[in-house]
């Protein structure tokens, strides 16, 4: 936890402070700020997201070595981004959410305050979204600049909609991965092996498989987001392996919402009655 | 009982509880913690007192809302604490490890958990810089927490637990790692929280350290309530089993001899100048050594029973 500038709270009539839900939730977020991104994951996250930006350093040192333009982002983006750097970003960020206060035994001073534990959960998922997202928020702009600026001002302004479509398949994708491994955070007790696994062995390699097999794989659907929503050919040939039919951005987009409204209803209904004995 | 001792304010029994706990049993697996507790806490000062493992800290885990317990009913203020808000505007709770958010400054620690707690922000300010002052940690207020002493991080803990001015505290071990002048500081600060009505739950096993804060006591060992009520009240209670009175006497082997005719004296042991006597009935057995030393057939220098302190009930119990 880490302390911002301070809101104004509301009391009960009798002057007794008092939380509801989302008044839990925004001062939580509030108070937690960037601190999920503190300490040596924050050290470690930053260096993995700034990893990629060598592919376009390697250009100016050896032209046609690394990636440039806006072909050479979204190729970048989709080997490196969407399949492996988002979905750990996701995972350590989610996972610490609750997690930290666990490991770190802080959790008892929250959860003895006069705050429902639904805020307090609301809350930490919404600030895993809001550290997740404002990290590979930079290192997308950082590396929109560093591939596409060599081509010129103009190349800068005319590829501006591939970084804003990126952006909102990110953060749509976040919203869904920061709810499942916040649930697996509350529910196993090794929610990062299981993590790990989940994204490595399921996530990464299922959008490859042959027939609807992609479809239960959630980067399937934000595939097929960027693809409905940019119509790049880089994002198309992905969201279509072995010819399968794009589905419509609706359906991806509902998936994506579902996963998020089953993650969080599990993770609140487990957290609201789990023991802990920090 | 030291002077500090004799003005501790002990709950009033006719105070309705604030703690009730019934027949409660909890389980870690298959490691029983608490078998079978009923308890109740009134205002006042109770400590909690038994050795580690005891049962002490799942007690107060329970007590503060943050375990269900497996069986039995827990009630604060009326009503079930197991994550309730409304329990917790009205409890504070310093628990027994020493963790903190490390990176904040004492001043950010305790003003973060007061405006998560609901205050207004000037208020939490106001109170953080009250609270402060209070445990001592006003110098230090703007330092790391990471850069605290254990006593320091001790004292910021119970700063947590009191700022939102709360009915109940319970207190984890309070005094572990606290220099002399904290402890001594710690244990007045104990002592005026209750001393101001509110209900103060504080656990330890330094016993004279509890009994120089409270007169009123629950024992626990292995997950169960040996004891509870005042040490007096406890002392009592045990009358019926063996009592051990240490004499001093001019002639120590001949008030032996003269005593050891009496029932409910069960043995002696004779030193130099004093006799240690095991009795059954120590009220018979007092009347008849004043009889003795009224008499003048051997001169009584001394005596007293080395039962009445906590640490000999606690023995006692526990063997």
């Amino acid at each position: 936890m880490t302390t911002s500038k301070p809101s104004s709270t509301t009391s009960s009539p009798d002057g007794a402070p008092r939380r509801g839900l989302l008044d839990g939730a925004a001062v939580t977020v509030r108070l937690a700020g960037l601190s999920l991104l503190r300490g040596r994951r924050g050290v470690g996250l930053v260096l993995l997201c700034a990893a990629p930006l060598a592919w376009p350093a390697m250009e100016l040192f050896e032209p046609g070595a690394g990636a440039k333009g806006g072909v050479g982002f979204v190729d970048l983006l989709t080997k490196s981004y969407f399949p492996v750097i988002n979905l750990i970003v996701a995972l350590f960020v989610g996972c610490g959410a609750i997690g930290e206060e666990v490991d770190g035994k802080t959790l008892p001073y929250l959860l003895t305050r006069p705050v429902p534990r639904s805020a307090l959960l609301i809350g930490r998922w919404l600030s895993s979204l809001v550290a997740a997202g404002a990290l590979l928020a930079a290192s997308y702009v950082a590396l929109y600049v560093a591939t596409v600026a060599p081509m010129g001002a103009e190349a800068l302004r005319i590829d501006l909609p591939i970084l804003g479509w990126a952006l909102v398949a990110m953060a749509l994708s976040l919203v869904a991965y920061c709810a499942l491994f916040l649930l697996l955070s509350v529910v196993v007790k090794w929610p990062l092996l299981v993590g790990l696994a989940l994204v490595f062995v399921w996530e990464h390699f299922a959008v490859d498989l042959p027939g609807s097999v992609p479809r239960w794989s959630l980067l399937h659907h934000v595939y097929t987001l960027l693809a409905r929503l940019s119509g790049d050919d880089g994002y198309v040939a992905i969201a279509r392996p072995y010819g399968l039919e794009l589905l419509p951005a609706s359906d991806s987009l509902q998936v994506l919402a579902w996963t998020t409204v089953i993650a969080l209803a599990l993770a609140l209904r487990r957290f609201s009655r789990k023991s802990f004995l920090v | 009982m030291s002077d500090a001792t004799a003005a501790v304010v002990e709950p009033a029994a006719a105070e309705a509880p604030v703690v009730q706990l019934e027949r409660v049993s909890h389980w870690y697996g298959p490691v029983i913690g608490l078998n079978d507790v009923s308890l109740e806490f009134r205002p006042g000062v109770t400590g909690l007192l038994g050795p580690n493992g005891a049962g002490k800290s799942t007690l107060m885990r329970l007590m503060t809302g943050q375990m269900e317990a497996s069986q039995g009913s827990v009630r604060v203020f009326g009503a079930s604490p197991f994550a309730r808000p409304e329990v917790f505007r009205r409890l504070g709770h310093s628990p027994e490890h020493e963790q903190l958010w490390d990176h904040l400054s004492g001043r950010d620690h305790l003003f973060a958990l007061l405006h998560y707690g609901g205050f207004a922000a000037r208020d939490a300010r106001e109170r953080t810089a009250r609270t402060l002052a209070r445990v001592g940690l006003e110098a230090a207020a703007a330092k790391k927490v990471g850069a605290y002493s254990k006593g320091m991080r001790q004292r910021l803990r119970i700063a947590q637990a009191i700022a939102h001015d709360p009915e109940l505290v319970v207190l984890d071990e309070p005094l572990n790692g606290l220099d002399p002048v904290g402890r001594r500081e710690m244990i007045d600060l104990v002592r005026e929280l209750g001393a101001s009505g509110r209900s103060v739950v504080v656990s330890g096993h330094v016993l004279h350290e509890v009994e120089r804060m409270t007169r009123r006591i629950a024992l626990i060992h292995r997950g169960r309530v040996l004891a509870e009520g005042t040490i007096d009240e406890i002392r009592r209670a045990l009358d019926q089993r063996p009592h051990h009175v240490r004499v001093a006497a001019d002639d120590p082997r001949g008030l032996a001899r003269l005593l050891l005719e009496e029932p409910g004296v069960l043995s002696v042991r004779v030193a130099a100048d004093e006799a240690l006597f095991e009795v059954k009935e120590p009220g018979h057995f007092f009347d008849r050594l004043a009889r003795i030393a009224a008499d003048g057939f051997i001169a009584v220098k001394e005596y007293e029973s080395t039962d009445d302190n906590l640490q000999a009930i606690f023995d006692y119990l526990v063997a």
